[in-house]
């Protein structure tokens, strides 16, 4: 083997510059990053149904963005608005809703069906008493204000057809119209409200950081006015954002006091460059193959994965710290065989752990699984094949860092196996009782904190409008069109019935089901068409006209506005995505939003009709992925203590066990006294912990001979994990914070207790 | 956001009816001097009435329209148009809300946020008779003409909303305003004469009734 070694290895670097450039290569191609949480969930947990219209409403959400301008006064506005919407039309980031033009087209829509489509309070009158609706409709023709066309009154003189459109509309007390712009006043200065969709997907990274900079561009450019936006995009690329920079502030910090720590320990630079180079392969390798399994990597698949560094800079210290302490002096291969097993059995434990989350069915933690196990494989590798010829022997020996302290090794090994595992026994039992009290709080909106400017300026968008975005939303599904436009029907007066203040956003709303419009035309036939001539001849017109327009409409036979003609309308635009068209083998179904103040417990009262919810269903995903990866990390456990059986007895397996479990629990029982939900992060990171705890009692179990070039190499490692994960405690993105509070708990436990594992004679 | 561009549905598609039903006209702009703040009226009455005479002649000669009444317009408190042939009705524009009501029954009312066509309108009556004709220019391009003591004001939208709806506004008269002609985008004329029209400060207790409902 030392053969084989020594002699390829320059075989092995020429090999491994290939792979590096190959891997470096396809993913500068495309390197493919997902954000969309939805991503993350199994596919049999939801029926293809209930994902369509999760994406369905997911994709109309984070498409749209709203801006609201607002200035002192209305002229400065009025001055400066053209220029502002030319600014957004040419920006190639958003594009304006042109909703006037959707209105033309949905009144050219139903011109031809005026005598099917009735106002609700219409339809009553029309039963009862039609002739009030044609006296008050002749008045508004004779109003000489508000000019109605000859042309619509002879087509409808009840004038239904306005009514039907007018009804439609939710009244807004905020907003109006002036110059085919929408202006509020509501927030004390005047305001124009600008509804925008985005060119390109939201989910896409790049296009969040150029809405980010378009929008900071307007408040460059016009300082005079006020912007308010909002829009799910804007708040994924703030949130994204803000834990990028917040991580790189950190993260400048941890690497100054990392290079600083291993070039006073070893001091040299090269262990440095051996660190970097262990670990940049991990994540190059870790990402390549993630991407060639999966087609793509989740940012939360990169961003924890990441934190298998953590981990692989273990292999690397253990390597280092040996060969620099090592008396006498050994040679690269001897130091490598002394540390094999140790390396081997830390890369096989944390292996098992990480493959446990490889068969659970989400997708993140798949990804998770593969990136880690890849990563620390290679950095490993890397250790067992270039460290022997890359790091020739020190010129001196490495200085001690304070805090390996011999006494935190005399206070474990001066005691024999059966006393350590007793009180390692009744650690655990001590950390129980706290345990017992832990509570979950997976709360989305507690993970994902807004950023307060954006909620002070969406509270200024809810003051201007009086509306506030709906996430809440039912499935209704049915055997053919007709049948889903009538369960609609029903969904819609069932909510009103327990919510009259609710609004219910329906295709319904524009397509009646064929029975009502039906329903809606004899009753036009009987009630209005009768008095026709009689009206139209009071308004003016003569009698030849008259008679032809009534024969006309007499002749006129039943024909329902069907679906297909709204679809292909431009005046569906805005609704066109609440209709799941063949979602299920030809079954047809569609959405129906919700727009109310009441909780969606509310709700339940309907029984088979269920309402989803949007923020609900993102904490359900972390729910179901905390409690697996719960499962995992306890199945991990397992399986660790069943490998360690093979080569220590059970009394040694279970103290080396112990050293990431007892940090483990006094992790959670840490959270647990300080009142903390624990959630799915504060779980991941207890993987990185086992996974890094499992290397430091390993290390010592396996140590022959003194165990002080062992003490450093933990020492080490717990300072570097600590400066770099621990210190994302001070973050203020609640997950990013889990992890590091954990990370910091776990691993400053894990170091405290590691030489419990340690076997050999001490000499103190 | 979908929610506001609902509510928005009311108030464009009161004037998207009147596009989509007809062929659209070109905007006659054949008025000449352009005017900043001229007043027609210098006197600026508070109080002017009289009576109108409406005829419309609908496009396509498939008919006409014809109606009477009374009307009053208030410097400030907004303007009363009584219809007393072929049917009663009373229509009432006050500060931003429109009041309508046949033979007695429960008045109708719409805003001004609704539609701002009606209020437009009653602008150009408070316009020529009392606040000058700068106001206006926040609604339309306005021309004036004048020869001797005649004068003929004509309006062109320029805001989208009554451009929609509306071509011209045509207003004429001399020591008085004798007529007002609205030609829409459609080619329908509607043209409303004035006559008996008197000019006083104040309103008697019958035309402060006349501006309720």
């Amino acid at each position: 083997m030392r053969n084989f070694m020594t002699s390829g290895t320059n075989r092995w670097l020429a090999l491994l510059a290939a792979l590096t450039v190959v891997a470096g290569l396809s993913l500068a191609d495309g390197f493919n990053i997902g954000t969309n949480l939805l991503d993350l969930l199994p596919t049999q947990h939801q029926s293809r149904l209930q994902s369509l219209a999760s994406e369905r409403v997911a994709n109309e959400q984070s498409s749209k963005v709203t801006i609201y301008v607002s200035a002192q006064t209305e002229d400065v506005l009025s001055s400066k608005i053209e220029d502002l919407e030319q600014t957004i039309d040419n920006s190639g980031v958003l594009f304006r809703n042109n909703f006037f033009h959707d209105q033309e087209a949905s009144v050219n829509l139903y011109k031809n069906f005026s005598h099917q489509f009735f106002s609700v309070a219409d339809q009553v009158i029309l039963e009862s008493d039609p002739e009030s609706l044609l006296n008050t409709s002749i008045a508004d023709f004779f109003n000489p204000f508000n000019p109605i066309s000859p042309e619509e009154y002879a087509n409808d003189p009840a004038l239904l057809l306005r009514r039907f459109m007018l009804s439609q509309a939710i009244k807004s007390d905020y907003l109006h119209i002036k110059d085919g712009r929408i202006w509020s006043e509501s927030n004390g200065n005047p305001g124009i409200l600008i509804p925008l969709n985005l060119i390109n997907a939201a989910y896409s990274l790049d296009v969040q950081k150029q809405l980010i900079e378009f929008l900071s561009v307007l408040r460059v450019k016009w300082p005079e006015l006020q912007f308010s936006y909002t829009g799910l995009a804007i708040h994924a690329a703030k949130g994204a954002s803000r834990a990028q920079s917040e991580i790189s502030t950190i993260g400048v910090g941890s690497l100054l006091g990392i290079i600083l720590l291993i070039t006073y320990v070893f001091r040299s630079t090269r262990p440095l460059v051996l660190v970097v180079f262990s670990i940049s392969l991990g994540i190059l390798f870790a990402s390549f193959v993630t991407e060639l399994v999966f087609g793509v990597i989740h940012v939360f698949a990169l961003v924890f994965g990441a934190c298998l560094t953590g981990v692989a800079v273990d292999y690397s210290f253990h390597y280092l710290t040996k060969q620099h302490l090592a008396i006498p002096r050994k040679t690269p291969h001897e130091i490598l065989r002394a540390i094999v097993p140790a390396i081997t059995l830390g890369l096989l434990t944390s292996v098992i752990a990480y493959l446990a989350l490889a068969v659970t069915p989400f997708p993140g933690l798949q990804q998770v699984a593969i990136f880690s196990v890849t990563g620390l494989s290679c950095a490993f590798l890397s250790v067992l094949l270039f460290y022997p010829d890359l790091s020739p022997e020190p010129a001196q020996p490495a200085r001690h860092l304070f805090w390996a302290h011999s006494a935190l090794l005399g206070f474990w090994v001066k005691r024999s196996l059966q006393v350590r595992l007793l009180m390692t026994g009744t650690a655990f039992l001590a950390l129980l009782p706290a345990l017992v009290f832990l509570a979950p709080d997976d709360s989305i909106r507690k993970l994902q904190p807004l950023d307060p400017e954006l909620v002070v300026m969406e509270d200024t968008i809810r003051k201007a409008t009086g509306f506030s975005p709906s996430l809440r939303y039912f499935i209704v599904e049915g055997s053919n069109q007709d049948d889903v436009l009538q369960k609609e029907r029903s969904l819609i007066s069932a909510v009103t019935a327990i919510e009259p203040d609710a609004i219910l956003h329906s295709v319904s709303n524009y397509v009646r089901p064929r029975a009502e419009q039906l329903q809606s035309y004899s009753l036009y036939q009987k009630q209005i068409l009768p008095r026709y001539q009689d009206y139209l001849s009071r308004a003016g017109f003569n009698q030849a006209y008259t008679d032809a327009k009534y024969s006309e409409l007499q002749s006129e036979a039943f024909r329902p506005l069907l679906l297909d003609d709204w679809i292909n309308s431009q005046s569906s635009n805005n609704w066109r995505f609440l209709w799941l068209e063949n979602a299920m083998n030809g079954r047809s179904a569609s959405i129906v939003l919700l727009d109310s103040r009441k909780p969606t417990e509310y709700f339940s009262q309907l029984k088979e009709l269920k309402l989803v919810d949007k923020a609900d269903e993102y904490t359900k995903i972390f729910t179901l992925y905390r409690e697996r990866v719960s499962v995992m990390l306890l199945i991990g456990y397992a399986l660790i203590f069943l490998l360690l059986h093979f080569r220590y007895s059970w009394r040694k397996a279970l103290l080396v066990v112990s050293v990431p479990g007892i940090a483990a629990a006094t992790t959670l029982a840490a959270l647990s006294i300080f009142g903390i939900g624990i959630n799915m992060f504060h779980i991941l990171a207890l993987i990185l912990v086992t996974g890094i705890g499992i290397d430091y009692s390993l290390f010592f179990a396996e140590s022959r001979g003194s165990p002080t070039p062992t003490l450093l190499a933990i020492a080490m490692s717990s300072a570097t994990t600590l400066l770099s994960f621990g210190l994302l405690a001070l973050s203020s993105t609640p997950a990013v914070q889990a992890i590091g509070v954990c990370v910091c708990i776990g691993i400053t436990v894990s170091y405290l207790i590691a030489p419990v594992a340690y076997a050999g004679e001490v000499r103190t | 956001m979908n929610a506001m561009l609902r509510s928005l549905l009311l108030t464009t598609c009161l004037l998207c009816f009147s596009s989509a039903f007809g062929i659209e006209l070109f905007v006659d702009e054949n008025l000449v001097t352009n005017i900043s703040d001229e007043q027609i009226f210098p006197d600026q009455s508070a109080v002017v009435s009289g009576q109108f005479e409406i005829t419309r002649e609908f496009s396509g000669h498939t008919g006409s329209m014809k109606s009477k009444g009374n009307f009053l317009v208030h410097k400030t408190l907004g303007l009363s148009w009584q219809q007393s042939f072929p049917f009663d009705s009373k229509l009432v524009l006050t500060e931003g809300k429109m009041t309508q009501s046949i033979n007695g029954a429960t008045p109708t009312v719409m805003l001004v946020k609704d539609n701002p066509m009606p209020f437009a309108i009653l602008e150009i009556f408070q316009g020529i008779f009392q606040n000058g004709l700068d106001p206006l220019s926040s609604n339309f391009n306005i021309y004036l003409q004048r020869e001797d003591a005649a004068w003929t004001l004509g309006l062109s939208p320029s805001n989208p909303m009554i451009k929609k709806a509306i071509a011209t506004i045509t207003v004429e008269g001399n020591t008085e305003i004798e007529q007002l002609t609205i030609r829409d985008i459609r080619g329908n004329v509607q043209n409303v004469r004035f006559s008996t029209i008197t000019h006083t400060q104040t309103l008697t207790k019958e035309q402060q009734s006349m501006l309720r409902l």
